[in-house]
């Protein structure tokens, strides 16, 4: 999520602003096009601030002048460039108005820090007026620069002194209004905040967001450990494996994936998301870091969190299987989810040694307290740490209610990874391969280590020498009661057919009871 | 409102956030994969950011003794109450940023208690 708060809204403009006044470098014509907008942009912020009325007599009478004439609505169309400083300024004093409408009048001690926040605009238009007036005022003696101006609304009317008049007035009003010393430049108004969740970019882009943020938390360099933010990606890897499950649920529902190897996959994504809900729970409550959580970890979070459910929700409900297959591209879809569970894997095996490392090298810390006294008794140190109440780093004898859980992570994320790998091609295939597909699944780690570039496993398998009895050998598994003879056998009597049916489809090589991986 | 008053409210309210987390994950054991995991996990990041607005008061938060087993909604909402409570402070920007994380889980929670 990002943030915009009034204080540094206007703080950001009155740097503009005064950028503006030192450098004057643009000409007559485009500071004037930009004191057009900015001088609406100052009365509306002017407006907004919660003085009730319009502030002050003042006030009102500045606010007259910038609505009456001043400039305020000069245009020329032949005009391409307006001031890009006072521009920006305008744009900034804006949004600030804008986050103090609808804030309640002031009263009693607020009424100062509205009025700080009015002397903060004011003295902006007051120097913003006394630059345009200079530059028009100079630039008015050099030539005849001004008669290309033309007030918008009469259109044929040629600046004239009484339009610098009215900019003296402006600046003077607004000098007047600044009631605050300019030493007092805070309000407790600068906290008026809109915060707005960052929704830039795709699914993929979030993701990829999302892994480069968690690489940087479990990166073994990275001298700040951060059990929130450990805790956060876990819980992000566990919204992955939730949404990918109810992606390929709907995929399974509406016959895309063969229903048994949809059950399948659904289940090892379960196991994986408890494995990371199960991580993230093993952290004591009284176990605690160098750091506390990150800013940029939380945003990527809910930035990723926001484009998965937007993915998969209606609102704040799940979206039924049908309307989820007719906005979604579900094969595009799945790919995507398929490179954030690998994505996972990976994070798993580094979130393992993370733990690891933060266990074995002492960096984390504990309440002594919580510590059992049993099992420090002849720790001195400690005893008398916790005696004191006082936290100490972990001792590495109390970290295997961490290591072990996180140890236990990247098998099932490995697990996750190669069934819903099978799916790359699944999608849209007809029946028989789809069955062929759900027996394989269940015996993946049966296939060789290799596939080929741009395949995934299964796909890999099926571009290989179907005819090699060696190489099919390694994917069939007798049981471990059968003989070396009785495998032969089997192979050379089952391998025989494959030769003759061109589909991977027709390889049911692979059925039968589970079995175990031969002996060479 | 003094530093200590602010620091007792972002105590309670981390405490809560804490108790409304494990109600989550109670929840979410239940029912295996599914919406109250996702809750669950946003509660979690809700934690992550609170305690990115005020590191300071992680581990004193983690030395009191934690709150009774309860229901997760209420939790939450004792939560977005405590940090509503302190207002605007003009050096805890990050407290706004975690103020609205919270009140996004309080909906994401009160919809899903709501179809119960």
């Amino acid at each position: 999520m990002s943030i915009a708060r009034v204080g540094e809204l206007l703080e950001q403009a009155e740097r503009q602003v005064w950028d503006f006044s030192v450098n004057r470098s643009s000409s007559a014509p485009s500071v004037i096009r930009a004191w057009s907008t900015f001088s609406q942009a100052a009365a509306h912020a002017l407006r907004s601030v919660p003085l009730g009325g319009d502030g002050g007599p003042d006030a009102r009478v500045l606010l007259s002048k910038i609505e009456s004439g001043g400039g305020a609505r000069w245009q020329d169309h032949d005009l391409a460039f307006a001031d890009p400083q006072l521009m920006r300024a305008a744009e900034l004093l804006a949004a600030a108005g804008d986050l103090l409408v609808g804030e309640e009048p002031a009263v009693g001690d607020l009424r100062t820090d509205a009025r700080v926040v009015q002397s903060r605009i004011a003295a902006m238009v007051s120097t913003a007026a006394h630059t345009v007036e200079a530059t028009v005022h100079e630039q008015l003696q050099a030539g005849p620069l001004l008669q290309m101006i033309r007030d918008a609304r009469s259109r044929n009317r040629y600046i004239t002194t009484k339009h610098l008049d009215d900019l003296r007035d402006i600046e003077l009003f607004a000098a007047r209004i600044i009631s605050v010393p300019p030493s007092l430049r805070t309000s407790r108004y600068d906290d008026v905040a809109a915060i707005t969740p960052n929704l830039e970019g795709s699914l993929p882009q979030r993701l990829a967001a999302w892994e480069q943020q968690a690489r940087a938390t479990l990166d073994p360099t990275n001298p700040i450990a951060s059990i929130p933010d450990l805790r956060t990606l876990a819980a992000d890897a566990v919204a992955v494996a939730v949404h990918a499950h109810a992606v390929l649920a709907a995929a399974t529902s509406e016959s895309l994936v063969a229903s048994a190897f949809g059950e399948e996959i659904g289940m090892v994504l379960r196991n994986a998301g408890e494995a990371w809900r199960t991580v993230a729970q093993s952290c004591p409550r009284n176990v605690w870091g160098e750091a506390g959580g990150s800013a940029a970890t939380a945003a990527s979070s809910s930035s990723v969190r926001a484009a998965l459910t937007g993915l998969t929700h209606r609102g704040d409900e799940w979206m039924p299987s049908a309307e989820m297959v007719s906005n979604v591209d579900l094969p595009e879809t799945l790919a995507t989810l398929r490179e954030a569970v690998r994505a996972s894997e990976e994070l798993a095996y580094l979130y393992a040694d993370r733990v690891d490392d933060l266990v074995r090298t002492g960096r984390l810390f504990v309440a002594a307290r919580s510590l059992p006294r049993d099992e420090i008794r002849q720790n001195y140190d400690v005893l008398s740490a916790r005696r004191r109440g006082e936290w100490i780093r972990l001792p590495a004898e109390f970290g295997s209610g961490l290591t072990e859980p996180a140890h236990a992570l990247p098998s099932s994320a490995r697990r996750a990874r190669e069934v819903l790998d099978l799916t790359a091609r699944g999608t849209g295939l007809p029946p028989p391969f789809q069955q062929g597909v759900a027996v394989v699944a269940s015996e993946t780690e049966n296939l060789p280590l290799g596939h080929l570039p741009g395949f995934t496993r299964l796909h890999a398998e099926l571009e290989r020498d179907e005819t090699s009895v060696e190489k099919l050998q390694v994917k069939v598994r007798p049981p471990a009661a059968l003989a070396r003879e009785s495998l032969d056998t089997t192979i050379r009597k089952r391998a025989a057919p494959t030769t003759a049916v061109p589909s991977g489809g027709a390889r049911t090589t692979t059925k039968g009871p589970k079995r175990d991986r031969p002996t060479r | 409102m003094t530093d200590d008053t602010i620091t007792a409210h972002i105590v309670e309210a981390m405490l809560a956030l804490e108790a409304a987390e494990k109600a989550a994950a109670s929840r979410a054991g239940e029912e295996s994969l599914g919406e109250w995991s996702l809750a669950w996990g946003s509660v979690v990041t809700a934690r992550g950011a609170l305690s990115a607005a005020a590191p300071s008061l992680d581990a004193q938060a983690a030395s009191r003794e934690p709150l009774a087993a309860g229901d997760c909604a209420e939790y939450l909402r004792t939560c977005a109450s405590a940090l509503d409570t302190i207002g605007p402070q003009a050096d805890m920007p990050g407290l706004m940023v975690a103020r609205a994380y919270i009140e996004d889980v309080v909906r994401e929670v009160a919809a899903i208690s709501a179809k119960l």
